[in-house]
């Protein structure tokens, strides 16, 4: 007992002196640069500038400091931006392209968007989602009313437009001209885009979605219940915690978004959802675990990427209850028990063993992992490709002669 | 030795961890406290000889988040896989929520 006595003791002290120390540092550095040195605030621009390090006393604080500059209010003043998506768009058939495509639009500042879908022969949920998602950002970063949120759609292909209808697209982003024709797809095969601003709706809608899964996957019982218990329950519980934060705020402000959808031509059920949070890369640098993650991958670089990798790593999480490393001998270890980050972990290995392609593209970076469990190398962009995080399952699905037996 | 049937008793949704995660609703904290309080000692698990069955017959859904919370926190006593389905019988179990258990009871106890 006298011995731990000595070593609690030995420890603070060590703490104290640490601490004393970086504040010392810190106000020598502010005073001569006038800038806050934290490698978060100097990419995001001031964030946590109240909060050296980040524990569970000042989590909150140092969180809402990031979504306040995430989410900060921008002037779209430049010039209209004509933005053309050919052939078919989303990641479903072509990330790299998705990808290009993204960056040349998503982070502009344009007074106005005019989205030519002339060549466009199909848009994917994951494109979908792009500019739906794209909406909701700039109306939450808008600082006047003049946002852009009025692009212009103008598919000269009967079927995208009838598709977007369908899917609920309009019902989000406002098309200034359109073909407005009966729809041809069958109810049966979508969980049309909803947005959630509450947390109560969950359950509801992973009903709905399981409900599709069952009717059109060609998952087995055993698979199902996998896919039921722990990919759609973890990837819930991920974008309800990212999508739906600061709602005592302003509820209807923040959310969420599914699409799900069966394609029996294609063979696959593309489930997407899409978060409007901090990202992960953010989420992880103003969590519990930052110090520890700022020794392995360094903030100042474009490495959306390889933070996304490691998010898929156990015991990896920005959440306020994300388990720390205790000093134990000569390493450090988890404590026993109670721990948080393993959600996408678990996610990995069970889409893996579903053989479920999976692809998470977040702020300006992207990640996808094929149907053996292989990570292709990350995507780290300069500019940002997605506002929040969007997630991608590609189920399989029965075939057409099984269904109409 | 006492029964717990989880839908009737308490949900058949069990995916949120604590009051921050998801709805909030029907948490493996809540289930917790409410129904294995007595499981949360020592002497509980290394001297009683006391067991608890937990009937999952209605329970569609049971996320590796809630179970972790719900189960794997025993771990801190020092409580194996093996040992714990030896003091904890379910029945109406699918082999894959026993699969989904197991995995955070290992996750738990190898930390």
């Amino acid at each position: 007992m006298k011995l731990n006595l000595h070593k609690g003791k030995t420890k603070d002290f060590r703490v104290q002196k640490q601490n004393r120390k970086r504040q010392q540092q810190y106000l020598k550095n502010k005073k001569k640069n006038r800038k806050n040195i934290d490698p978060v605030g100097q990419k995001l621009n001031v964030p946590t500038k109240s909060v050296l390090r980040i524990n569970r006393d000042n989590w909150d604080t140092a969180r809402k400091e990031v979504f306040g500059e995430t989410f900060k209010k921008r002037n779209y003043k430049e010039a209209p931006k004509h933005v053309k998506l050919e052939g078919y768009f989303g990641v479903e058939s072509d990330l790299d392209g998705f990808l290009e495509k993204a960056e040349e639009f998503v982070e502009t500042k344009s007074s106005r968007y005019i989205f030519d879908l002339k060549k466009c022969a199909r848009m994917w949920p994951s494109g979908i989602l792009l500019l739906v998602s794209l909406t909701h950002w700039w109306h939450l970063t808008s600082a006047t009313k003049n946002r852009p949120l009025r692009g212009s759609i103008d598919p000269e292909s009967e079927a995208v437009d009838s598709y977007l209808d369908h899917c609920g697209f309009y019902n989000y982003v406002k098309a200034e001209k359109r073909i407005r024709l009966g729809t041809k797809y069958s109810s049966d095969e979508v969980v049309k885009i909803v947005r959630e601003t509450s947390r109560a709706n969950q359950e509801t809608r992973h009903n709905e979605i399981y409900d599709l899964i069952k009717r059109r996957s060609a998952l087995s019982d055993d698979e199902l219940e996998w896919f039921n218990c722990v990919i759609l329950t973890e990837i819930l519980a991920n974008v309800s915690e990212h999508g739906v934060y600061h709602t005592e705020k302003a509820e209807t402000d923040y959310g969420w978004y599914n699409l799900t959808q069966c394609h029996p031509t294609h063979g696959f059920i593309s489930i997407c959802f899409a978060d409007n949070g901090i990202g992960i890369k953010n989420s992880l640098v103003s969590g519990l675990q930052r110090e520890e993650l700022k020794a392995i991958l360094p903030q100042y670089e474009d490495n959306d990427g390889e933070y996304i990798k490691k998010s898929f790593e156990e015991n990896v999480s920005g959440a306020y209850a994300a388990s720390l490393r205790e000093r134990k001998w000569f390493r450090k270890k988890y404590p026993r028990g109670k721990r948080r980050g393993n959600g996408l972990k678990r996610i990995l290995d069970t889409c893996k063993l579903l053989k479920i392609p999976i692809l998470i593209v977040s702020s300006k970076g992207a990640v996808s992992i094929d149907e053996k469990g292989r990570m292709r190398s990350p995507v780290n962009k300069p500019k940002m490709v997605f506002a929040g995080t969007l997630i991608h399952l590609r189920v399989p699905a029965k075939k057409k002669e099984e269904l109409e037996l | 030795m006492r029964t717990i049937n989880v839908s009737r008793e308490f949900y058949s949704h069990l995916v949120n961890r604590d009051a921050r995660q998801g709805d909030g609703q029907h948490t493996a904290q809540e289930f917790r406290e409410k129904f294995l309080a007595e499981l949360d000692s020592r002497e509980w698990w290394e001297n009683s000889g006391e067991k608890i069955s937990i009937d999952l017959e209605g329970v569609e859904t049971l996320g590796p988040s809630w179970a972790n919370e719900a189960f794997a926190y025993f771990a801190k006593y020092d409580v194996s896989p093996e040992k714990f389905f030896e003091k904890v019988l379910f029945k109406n179990i699918s082999k894959v929520k026993t699969a989904i258990i197991i995995t955070e009871l290992k996750a738990g106890y190898n930390g």
